[in-house]
């Protein structure tokens, strides 16, 4: 059997911490059969314990409950076009580069800033 | 970094916000839908079209949205395909199967106003890495994998930014109990 607990991101001897990261290793569809015994466990060894992941589940219900909301939709917009953003960088960088390349010192299109 | 709190109603059209609206109930419907048939990057782009015509033509106006969205939708792709020099032969309309029936969450009906700004509020004050990670992959429904693709970052990462991110809004909730 592998390892008992999950990769904790924060506290391993905070029943909240080890329950999101119980929690975020479900969600990342990779938990082995192991896993999900060792999860279950988990949950059964203290009631803190099956507390503490109800409420991370209820944490990420209600997040669904405000997808559409103004202030939510603003943020989802901004991280959705961030990455057309980066994209758009990284295109215009793979074009500029070959000009770069050839002019070496010759006062290249860009300079460096 | 997420964009300022401002209410949005009050420095957008009223249209503005219709569509916001529209973006969460159809977005993840219309991404799966271009899932099916192009990449993550073209789909999102695909998306985005669907939500730039609609908002050039005004939602108000549209009786029969889901069926608005599917023309609008079938179009963008036959363009994207014609882009490409692809034959439009195959292409498969939207299903009711599509629109989610997350969509319209018990959650949303349960949970009173005060409730809903409270997880507004701690969504809006999350940290950039754990937002950006959270946001993807709750609302736009992506995988750990494309997230982390796309982040430029490990799996592992994407993990420990959206248990960051989990512990924060669980922790606003908790405190407001």
């Amino acid at each position: 059997m592998s390892a008992r607990l999950p990769d904790i991101a924060g506290d391993p001897d905070d029943p909240r911490d080890v329950a999101v990261a119980w929690f975020s290793r479900e969600r990342s569809g990779e938990m082995t059969a192991g896993e999900a015994a060792a999860l279950q466990a988990w949950l059964e060894a203290d009631p803190l314990h099956a507390e503490a992941y109800a409420e991370t589940r209820q944490a990420w219900g209600e997040a669904a409950a405000v997808r559409a909301d103004p202030q939510v939709m603003a943020i989802r917009e901004h991280w959705l076009k961030s990455h057309a953003r980066r994209r758009r960088e990284a295109a215009l960088r793979s074009v500029v580069a070959v000009p770069l390349k050839t002019e070496q010192n010759g006062g290249g299109l860009l300079d460096e800033r | 970094m997420p964009p300022p709190g401002k209410p949005l109603g009050e420095v957008t059209g009223h249209r503005e916000d219709e569509l916001r609206v529209w973006m969460g109930e159809y977005g993840p419907a219309l991404r799966r839908y271009f899932l099916k048939k192009v990449g993550p990057a073209e789909a999102e782009d695909l998306v985005q079209d669907v939500f730039v015509s609609l908002q050039v033509r005004g939602c108000a106006e549209i009786d029969n949205v889901e069926g608005y969205l599917f023309r609008v939708a079938a179009n963008a792709l036959m363009r994207h395909h014609k882009r490409r020099g692809w034959d439009w032969a195959g292409h498969e309309p939207l299903t009711d199967g599509d629109w989610a029936a997350e969509d319209a969450s018990p959650e949303r009906v349960l949970m009173g106003k005060e409730a809903m700004g409270r997880v507004v509020a701690a969504l809006a004050d999350l940290p950039p890495r754990s937002s950006e990670a959270f946001f993807l992959h709750r609302f736009e429904e992506m995988t750990y994998a494309a997230i982390a693709a796309r982040m430029n970052i490990s799996t592992k990462a994407v993990d420990h930014a959206i248990q960051r991110a989990l512990k924060h809004l669980s922790r606003a909730l908790e405190a407001a109990r």
